[in-house]
């Protein structure tokens, strides 16, 4: 779990992310139960309200479903899901980023690819 | 009856409860101070229980118009600030001041006919008139010094409080009073219309003042 | 429950003119953050709208009936302020379970149960007269009353003032846990603006007696925005949108910018950052205003 929120987004969105993360990572596997909302907005010191809607969201995509009388938990196939959605956004939200950055100070493209086939990350 | 009006005089009816208890339990220590200046005494007896009679009856007038003095600013200020109704609060403060004034009133009669003092039953008819109306004035009093601040009090309380000595001095004693050649059942009746007029009056105003008043 | 509304209210001390119509409506079964200034009128404000003090002009109503003097209205509310350790006459020799004694009495919903369980998490001592209280304990006191009163309206006043980082955390917890439970409205005044800013579902800013803006705390923080970059680009990026507290250092310009929705982007010249809760309300209130 994220120790702070920061204040460059919505909570309700990093709420949300977060619990994506996490599935992303196995910390939370399909089927299993996700905190409640009363339980994240305690941790988090949020509003209930604003823990519901992130929660609500993760329902609206298809990434969390509720069982009734007992809480949310993650639905079959969440992982794919969330690495489909992320990679159609993943151009908009690092990559252009990095070469906004990379303009500023000066890296040409060459040195960019260099950087990338010289990592053994991916 | 769970209403607000409800709580609020239950409030007020203990609050007047808790205040008669306050002075009785002073009372008792001061049956024995009576006690050890009355050891000389003839009539033991007697001397505390007239004393005792005496002093209850003042400080049911004294008490009762201080507490009065204390609450807009403080005790009705709390009860105001938990969501009580203006009207109530002021109702509330009349059942308190009945209530103590009251339960005193009944102590001295049941210590006058006891001990025999029957010729206290009028002084302290007159200190229940006086408690109340002292009271009223208490309450009118309190909102001033709220406004205004403490150096209402210090001016009157002494008027008062010599005065209060005065009457009952007077009283006690059977002086006659130089009324001249008045009917003295026309004058006891003049002063008894008197007195509730007063009261009314006073009371009157502390509604208006209740009423208009800021929770600070 | 449906709204307490307050329409035009106008208040004023003599000539003093501290509420200048004001409008507001506070759906209930929320958690409400109003912020201002000192003197902005805030405490004023509470006060009218709990029927604690008249209003010169104006009224209150719950659900469309009156507040004034109104016995069902004044049972829903709670307004729980800071406890005068000092009267007219010498200092506040009542004690802490006088007070919620009193309370007890007067809340028709009064938890006894949870008071005590309250008294004991903030180490309260029920003997100890008010005037003695330090300024955590009076906090406390007041925190106490509030929640325990269950009332369906709930309102604080600077609760936080005297409670140090340990005791403020605790008090955010109690009251999530409580709404969380229960969904009662809570109205809470504060001036540590960022610590409590996550808590709160919609935000009133009251300025100068009037209110500013009362919106949803994320719908707000949507549109505001921290624009900055050379002078002449951020004067250009922000034309047509309202602008507070611009500041200058040689040839840097920042502004904080508040539009009416969203913006997608100020272009490419200057760099945009989003606002905190705090640092908007500083820069909407820190200019042009009297002191306080």
């Amino acid at each position: 779990m994220i120790e702070n929120l920061g204040e460059d987004k919505s909570i309700y969105l990093q709420i949300s992310e977060m619990i994506e993360d996490e599935i992303l990572r196995d910390i939370l596997r399909e089927e299993e139960q996700v905190p409640s909302t009363t339980e994240l907005s305690k941790f988090y010191k949020i509003n209930p309200a604003t823990a519901a809607k992130g929660i609500n969201l993760l329902v609206d995509k298809g990434i969390l479903y509720k069982k009734r009388g007992i809480g949310m938990f993650v639905c079959e196939g969440a992982k794919a899901t969330i690495q489909e959605t992320r990679k159609t956004s993943f151009y908009e939200n690092y990559v252009k980023k990095i070469i906004s950055e990379a303009k500023l100070i000066g890296i040409d493209k060459a040195e960019l690819k260099k950087m990338i086939d010289d990592t053994n990350e991916l | 009856m769970n209403s607000l009006l409800a709580r609020t005089r239950k409030y007020y009816f203990l609050a007047g409860l808790k205040l008669f208890g306050y002075v009785a339990a002073v009372q008792l220590l001061l049956v024995v101070e009576w006690t050890f200046f009355g050891v000389e005494e003839e009539d033991i007896v007697g001397f505390v229980s007239q004393n005792v009679i005496t002093f209850n009856a003042m400080f049911m007038v004294l008490f009762n118009m201080l507490f009065a003095i204390y609450g807009p600013n403080w005790y009705d200020s709390m009860v105001l600030s938990m969501g009580a109704r203006r009207r109530d609060v002021f109702w509330g403060q009349l059942i308190k001041q009945s209530v103590f004034v009251g339960l005193s009133a009944i102590l001295s009669i049941v210590l006058c006919v006891v001990f025999k003092h029957e010729n206290f039953l009028g002084y302290t008819i007159v200190a229940v008139a006086a408690a109340m109306i002292l009271g009223a004035l208490g309450l009118v009093i309190g909102y001033k010094v709220k406004k205004y601040g403490k150096i209402v009090i210090f001016g009157l309380l002494i008027i008062v409080g010599v005065q209060a000595g005065i009457w009952g001095f007077v009283l006690a004693t059977g002086i006659k009073l130089p009324i001249g050649s008045l009917n003295s059942a026309m004058i006891l009746s003049l002063i008894g219309a008197g007195a509730v007029a007063v009261f009314v009056l006073l009371e009157f105003w502390a509604y208006r003042l209740n009423q208009k008043c800021m929770v600070s | 429950m449906g709204t307490l509304s307050g329409k035009n209210i106008v208040k004023k001390y003599g000539k003093d003119t501290v509420l200048k119509n004001v409008n507001i409506d506070i759906e209930t079964g929320k958690i409400y953050g109003l912020i201002g200034r000192n003197g902005a009128g805030k405490t004023t404000l509470l006060s009218i709208l709990t029927a604690q003090n008249p209003a010169t002009e104006g009224t209150v109503t719950l659900d469309g009936q009156p507040v004034w003097e109104n016995e069902e209205a004044l049972s829903h509310i709670c307004y729980s302020r800071e406890i005068p350790q000092v009267t007219m006459f010498g200092p506040n020799t009542l004690k802490v379970k006088d007070y919620l004694g009193t309370a007890k009495i007067f809340y028709k919903n009064w938890d006894e149960e949870y008071a005590k369980e309250l008294v004991g998490l903030f180490n309260l001592n029920p003997k100890k007269k008010v005037s003695k209280l330090s300024k955590g304990m009076l906090s406390a006191l007041t925190i106490i009353i509030a929640l325990a009163s269950k009332a369906d309206i709930t309102i604080l006043d600077e609760p936080v003032a005297g409670l140090d980082v340990v005791a403020r955390e605790q008090f955010y917890k109690l009251v999530i846990d409580e709404y969380a439970q229960t969904g009662r409205t809570f109205i809470i005044s504060t001036h540590i603006i960022e610590e409590a800013a996550s808590l709160f579902e919609k935000v009133i800013i009251i300025d100068d007696g009037q209110i500013v803006l009362n919106e949803n705390t994320e719908d707000l923080l949507s549109r505001a925005y921290r624009v900055s970059g050379e002078d002449v680009n951020v004067d250009k990026a922000t034309d047509g949108y309202k602008v507070y507290h611009p500041e200058s250092i040689g040839r840097n310009k920042v502004v904080t910018v508040l539009a009416e929705e969203p913006v997608a982007g100020f272009g490419e010249d200057v760099q945009v950052e989003p606002v905190a809760l705090q640092n908007l309300f500083y820069a909407m209130c820190v200019d042009g205003r009297k002191e306080a």
